[in-house]
């Protein structure tokens, strides 16, 4: 039934070493660019509301509305059809550094809703108080905002990462390399399920390994309820 | 006391000085709706106002314009002879230290430590690390809490909390402390030692105080004037010890009758207002205000007067340190007249007769 089960190659053997490399290469800078643009533009999605620091109705709906749209694009069309833009942008489509780039834009628009949610859970009598002190906006977000949601924050930059990996391994179906690649092209195309098993089980420990790390940062900052 | 823990310009000599909070006229409408209504009153320099009401009075209203949180649509709102219902946004900022606010739920910062809190205006206000963490460490010590200084908010009980909360009130060397229903989260025991902190805060730093509430028993260990409000409108003010012993608005005769003692429903309902039978009893409620509590009362009206009284109700509470007494008094109906000049002439503050029940009660 599998005919090739664990029968693998020196070749395929660092195959897989070289697609995890890949994959973790592809995470953290995908995760990198989504934390530092997503953090920022959730900040601003949170200041400019009706309710917020800075209401600005027509800068937080046209915002909302460019995200909403990303949003709503299932990943892997997303992905095809940013194909002829990361051209231009990279000169290719192929490869694990030109895949960084329609990853981001898939994630970043998934963290910023993430983080607005995190920011609007901040106890609102709190702003007031540091806004009784004479806080300024900039004092608010510093000390009250950023500080306050950090556990949750974490908590979502931990699933944004796995989701990450996931379209990452997507990806590896229009060009990018890494895990996903590895078990297309060789898992798939060419029958062996037991690179795809094992593609399965280095995905299941990296997920395992970030959400561990996720969760204890949360719970290290978290000073709300003694754990 | 370390010097730097005085608010500036404090000084035992109010009586000149200009106050330290007025509301002038102030105006404050939602859709329509007078939250407040011409409102002016003035706090002086060292005093303790207390400001009750029943919800939707408007106290929350008038504390957020008095924290420059919300602006009034007219009138003026002065702080230390600023204006703060007319300054731009920009010059609000550090006008707002000036108050320290106290809140209910203490909203103290989850993520940073009891210090760390405490020493957030001074951060605000970009005071150095070093001198910010001396000037917070001094006021957990006056707080009594120095032991809890690298704990967060969430190991701490409601009254540790709230002792937190007052020494982050007072880290700006604020002019004013605005106590909004400080204690309405607290046990009465709880209570009660926050309330003796205000006060020795108040005495120590002479410091002003506002405070907003709506219980009476708050006022009265605490403030020295009393205002009442009511839609938005002062329904009456005045020193507290007067104010308690002769209430005239029916709202502060409702927010007292928690705080004294009262006619049990079952006795109110066999009072008659005209005698039925010879051998029946007349009740007098008599009011008795300060030093005169320490007389034995009834055995003086026995003794001097022949008149024989029946204690039916009463107790005596203290208005900081002054006794407030509220007796309920039996005498037979024949001596009615009589009882009530004996006890004006022993220097009650107040007696009133309420009817007369029979003698079987």
């Amino acid at each position: 039934m599998f005919p090739h089960l664990f029968n693998l190659s020196a070749y395929e053997l660092n195959q897989f070493y070289v697609s995890t490399i890949e994959t973790i290469e592809m995470t953290v800078a995908c995760g990198f660019f989504t934390l530092v643009i997503g953090l920022p533009l959730a900040l601003i999605l949170v200041a400019t509301a009706p309710d917020g620091l800075k209401p600005m109705p027509v800068v937080h709906r046209v915002l909302g509305f460019i995200i909403n749209i990303f949003r709503s694009i299932p990943f892997i069309i997303l992905l095809v059809a940013l194909i002829p833009f990361t051209r231009f942008v990279m000169g290719t489509f192929i490869g694990t550094q030109a895949a960084i780039l329609p990853l981001s834009i898939a994630t970043i628009p998934y963290f910023t809703r993430i983080a607005e949610a995190s920011f609007r859970e901040v106890d609102q009598s709190l702003i007031e108080a540091v806004r009784a002190m004479g806080g300024s906006r900039i004092a608010i977000i510093r000390e009250v905002i950023l500080p306050e949601s950090l556990p949750s924050i974490i908590s979502g930059f931990t699933v944004t990462v796995v989701l990450i990996i996931g379209i990452s391994a997507m990806a590896g179906a229009i060009g990018a390399g890494g895990l996903g690649n590895l078990a297309i092209v060789y898992g798939f195309q060419e029958f062996r399920y037991d690179i795809t098993l094992i593609v399965v089980v280095i995905l299941v420990i990296m997920v395992s390994i970030i959400q561990w790390i996720g969760d204890y940062l949360a719970r290290r900052f978290n000073h709300r309820n003694n754990f | 006391m370390a010097e730097f823990l005085k608010p500036s310009g404090s000084s035992n000599n109010t009586a000149l000085e200009e106050p330290v909070v007025m509301f002038d006229d102030v105006c404050r409408i939602f859709n329509n709706h007078h939250a407040l209504s011409h409102l002016s009153f003035s706090v002086q320099r060292g005093e303790i106002l207390g400001i009750i009401g029943h919800s939707g009075a408007g106290k929350t209203t008038l504390l957020r314009c008095l924290a420059g949180l919300e602006r009034p649509n007219t009138g003026r709102v002065m702080v230390e002879g600023n204006d703060i219902a007319h300054l731009p946004d920009k010059q609000l900022l550090p006008l707002r230290q000036k108050i320290g606010l106290v809140f209910q739920h203490f909203n103290l910062l989850s993520s940073k430590t009891a210090l760390q809190n405490i020493a957030l205006p001074l951060k605000i206000s970009g005071v150095t690390r070093h001198k910010r963490l001396e000037k917070a460490k001094e006021l957990i010590e006056l707080v009594g809490l120095p032991d809890k200084a690298n704990l967060y908010p969430s190991q701490l009980s409601g009254g540790q909390k709230q002792r937190i909360g007052i020494a982050r009130a007072l880290a700006a060397n604020p002019a004013l402390l605005l106590c909004d229903e400080a204690t309405s989260a607290l046990d009465p025991e709880t209570t009660r030692s926050i309330l003796e902190l205000l006060s020795d805060i108040n005495k120590k730093l002479k410091l002003t105080i506002i405070l907003i509430t709506h219980e009476m028993s708050v006022i009265r260990h605490l403030a020295d004037r009393v205002i009442v409000l009511q839609k938005g409108k002062i329904i009456e003010q005045g020193a507290v010890t007067h104010v308690f012993t002769h209430p005239k608005a029916e709202v502060t005769k409702q927010l007292l009758r928690e705080e004294q003692p009262y006619l049990p429903a079952y006795i109110v309902e066999k009072i008659h207002p005209t005698p039925q039978n010879l051998d029946d009893f007349v009740i007098l409620k008599v009011i008795m205000l300060g030093s005169i509590i320490r007389q034995p009362l009834i055995a003086r009206l026995q003794n001097e007067y022949g008149i024989a009284a029946n204690l039916l109700e009463g107790g005596i509470s203290h208005i900081q340190e002054t006794p407030i007494g509220t007796l309920f008094l039996l005498f037979p109906a024949q001596q009615s007249q009589k009882a009530i000049d004996a006890l004006t002439q022993l220097g009650v503050e107040t007696v009133e007769s309420l009817g007369y029940v029979s003698s079987s009660i």
